[in-house]
């Protein structure tokens, strides 16, 4: 959290494997459940590779109540920008975790995580970040629950949501999810928050 | 002709204080490399591809149509990054090493290294093209009041 001036501001970061669906459920998010009225920028800022992956990140400044500014990232899945993709988590209020739920992406899945727990455990003030985990592409076939996927990749603390970024499904929830968690944060803190 | 290799090793030996020269597809793809830099070449790829894309994006929302050269100036070394149509060239030196030299030398490098540029524009495309996403973007309803905040209009969304 940084204040500026008059203003707060909070990041939250989508972070998962390539492929997972973070770009796709922050495009959801921010085209279909974010009131235009709140957005501070009418399209969502990219800095892509040239054909069409995310090369840093995907950035979308929301004004989630009045002077308190959100600005939502999602880093990069692409193992080959990891380089970058950790720079991204600093200084991170929230964290969605989005889990690709494919079978044939459990290990990727792992190894991710531990890259994240490396960083929790290494970058100054990530381990108090919240997290919600989102279990994705719940509309595929060969996909594992999301309770099995909490146990065996150890997600079980935090919350959870079997979500499809596709079709947007439980992508709110998610978002109220953590959008609780930061206001009681905030309300913690002190700050007058609806 | 001579190899990209040759090229940027040709402007470390002519142009006094270069200690590196890196040349990178416009996706961080290392292409070429000589001289001293203590970073894996991928890494370095892909901090300088993002930092470009970052000027690049600034450039966007300043309405200019692309970014030409970033220059760094750190406590040790000097850099420049000069764009070119398929990447862009990195230049490397010495504090001491006056920076309009090394802007110079940047601009001139990029003339030589265009056309063999040219050549790798297939195996980048390979190496990133399995990776797309799209979703139909749907415009909002510039109508609608300001809510209170985000999570009441949520939850209100979500009571019905």
């Amino acid at each position: 959290m940084k204040i500026v001036g008059d203003r707060i501001y909070l990041k939250l970061i989508f972070f998962g494997t390539a492929l997972a669906g973070k770009t796709t459920a922050l495009e959801w998010l921010f085209y279909h459940a974010i009131p235009d009225e709140m957005k501070l920028v009418k399209e969502l800022r990219q800095v892509k590779t040239s054909f069409g992956q995310t090369l840093l990140f995907d950035f979308a400044p929301i004004e989630i109540s009045q002077n308190i500014i959100t600005r939502m990232f999602s880093a990069t899945g692409q193992d080959y920008y990891k380089g970058t993709r950790t720079k991204v988590l600093a200084d991170s209020d929230g964290i969605f975790i989005v889990v690709d739920s494919q079978k044939n992406q459990l290990e990727n899945n792992r190894l991710i995580l531990q890259e994240l727990e490396k960083c929790r455990k290494e970058m100054d003030g990530l381990a108090e970040a919240d997290i919600v985990v989102m279990y994705n592409k719940n509309d595929l076939d060969e996909t594992f629950p999301m309770d099995f996927l909490s146990q065996n990749l150890g997600l079980k603390q935090w919350e959870g949501f079997s979500t499809c970024a596709l079709t947007g499904e439980n992508l709110e929830d998610a978002l109220i999810s953590m959008l609780r968690k930061l206001t009681e944060k905030l309300k913690v803190q002190g700050f007058n928050v609806e | 002709m001579k190899s990209i290799g040759e090229m940027i090793k040709g402007m470390l030996e002519s142009v006094p204080g270069l200690i590196a020269a890196v040349v990178i597809d416009s996706d961080g793809i290392p292409i070429a490399m000589e001289g001293k830099i203590d970073m894996e070449p991928e890494d370095l790829g892909a901090m300088l591809a993002s930092a470009f894309q970052c000027y690049q994006a600034l450039g966007d929302g300043l309405g200019q149509f692309y970014c030409e050269l970033v220059t760094a100036e750190f406590d040790g070394i000097n850099v420049a990054q000069q764009m070119m149509p398929r990447g862009s060239l990195i230049l490397v030196a010495e504090k001491s090493s006056p920076m309009g030299v090394v802007r110079v030398a940047a601009r001139t490098g990029r003339q030589a290294l265009n056309e063999a540029m040219e050549t790798t524009a297939e195996a980048r495309k390979r190496f990133m093209e399995e990776h797309k996403l799209r979703l139909p973007r749907i415009p909002g309803d510039p109508g609608k009041q300001r809510p209170v905040s985000l999570l009441t209009f949520l939850e209100k969304k979500k009571k019905g």
